[in-house]
């Protein structure tokens, strides 16, 4: 049986308090940078409950089952509610001679997001500073992969502004970010702009 | 038209370089910690010995823009805020080439009657929208499977819902539809 947290540690403000002050780190989003273990993030906690239902569920190999696997307990519950009935329901038709018969459903809902949902180690495999030699050396010697900057960074010409985003997630994220843009009101609609000289 | 009236690519402008690489190097964290998440699901079923009687899809339900054409996020109708991973892979029984890649254009409404299919199950009643990628599965060079373009939505700021439609030779047309049409115009445009 695994040990399950009984809540996600990202998951309450308190938590999210004490990750910062543990981690020191200030600006950033702090649990981005702490060593923490997977399942203090939702997305290692959803991989928690899953491989602990796989492994009860293989010892009942004719119960028909489902599953629907996400850190909120909330909509977790409601999607295994409706799963069940699926199930059940399909049982109850007896599909004729399946090859494969539809004893199980698993749907484990995971989101790589938002930025920085990773511990430490999982930060540590790249390299944002490759203009560093030390980096460089681990980029070459160590297993770790170098980041970039995007290509084509430049907006087509010719778009109207209408299919453009105003970037709230991750200024909704970082907190230096949400520093850097500041939300104004133009014509009526709300958008984020930039009001600090440094970046212009 | 009254939509938002910032100037496209603004942010991409007075984001520095050096914040920019560190939410790219948060992003691909956290892509790496789900990764992990996956893997040890697939080892459970293999230790578990349901790997044998288990279709494994994997998608996601939309892109995201690293700083590509000066956006940061998922809600744009851009290729890269549009397209999705998708990845199958189906149990022994089922005739299939594995570990091949299809550069068909494909769409999200075709997972269901994939998994229909698969399941051997009797085909709903109703007409589907979808269409089974089994046998794209079987043959993945088969070009002509379904379609000559997909389509994806997502709505945009000022009522507007923003459709874009992608074609095998990489265009992608964009067309903003308004909810409230004696209020909005419709701009056409191709990129």
């Amino acid at each position: 049986m695994v040990e399950l947290p009984p809540h996600s540690c990202v998951q309450s403000a308190a938590c999210t308090t004490c990750l910062k002050d543990k981690s020191g780190l200030g600006r950033q989003l702090s649990w981005a940078e702490a060593d923490f273990p997977d399942n203090c993030y939702p997305d290692g906690l959803v991989g928690d409950r899953t491989v602990q239902m796989l492994k009860e569920q293989a010892m009942h190999p004719e119960t028909p089952f489902f599953t629907a696997q996400d850190s909120s307990a909330r909509i977790w519950g409601i999607l295994l509610q409706l799963g069940r009935m699926i199930c059940i329901r399909s049982v109850i038709q007896q599909i004729p001679t399946p090859a494969l018969y539809p004893d199980s459903l698993t749907l484990a809902i995971m989101a790589a997001l938002l930025f920085s949902k990773g511990s430490l180690k999982y930060v540590d495999r790249y390299v944002a500073d490759v203009a560093n030699w030390v980096n460089v050396c681990f980029c070459v010697f160590g297993k770790n992969e170098s980041i970039v900057l995007a290509k084509h960074r430049q907006p087509p010409a010719g778009m109207p502004p209408v299919a453009w985003e105003n970037n709230s997630v991750e200024a909704s994220v970082f907190e230096d970010t949400k520093e850097i843009m500041k939300t104004i009101v133009v014509n009526g609609a709300v958008m984020a702009t930039v009001v600090r000289p440094f970046c212009l | 038209m009254n939509g938002p009236l910032i100037a496209a690519g603004t942010y991409y402008r007075v984001i520095p370089d050096w914040k920019q690489l560190e939410m790219r190097r948060g992003y691909y964290a956290g892509v790496s910690l789900v990764d992990k998440q996956v893997g040890r699901i697939l080892d459970t079923l293999e230790e578990t010995g349901l790997r044998n009687s288990t279709l494994v899809l994997l998608w996601g339900d939309h892109g995201y823009q690293l700083g590509e054409k000066g956006e940061w996020g998922k809600f744009t109708c851009f290729e890269l805020g549009a397209r999705v991973p998708l990845m199958i892979s189906l149990p022994p029984g089922i005739q299939h080439a594995p570990g091949s890649i299809s550069n068909a254009l494909v769409e999200l409404l075709d997972v269901f009657p994939t998994l229909v299919e698969a399941a051997n199950l009797p085909a709903p009643p109703q007409q589907l929208h979808g269409q089974s990628l089994l046998p794209l599965m079987e043959d993945p060079a088969r070009m002509a499977f379904k379609l000559n373009v997909s389509f994806s939505q997502y709505p945009r700021n000022g009522g507007l819902m923003g459709t874009s439609m992608r074609s095998r030779r990489n265009s992608l047309l964009h067309i903003y539809l308004s909810w409230r049409p004696r209020l909005y115009c419709t701009p056409i445009l191709t990129l």
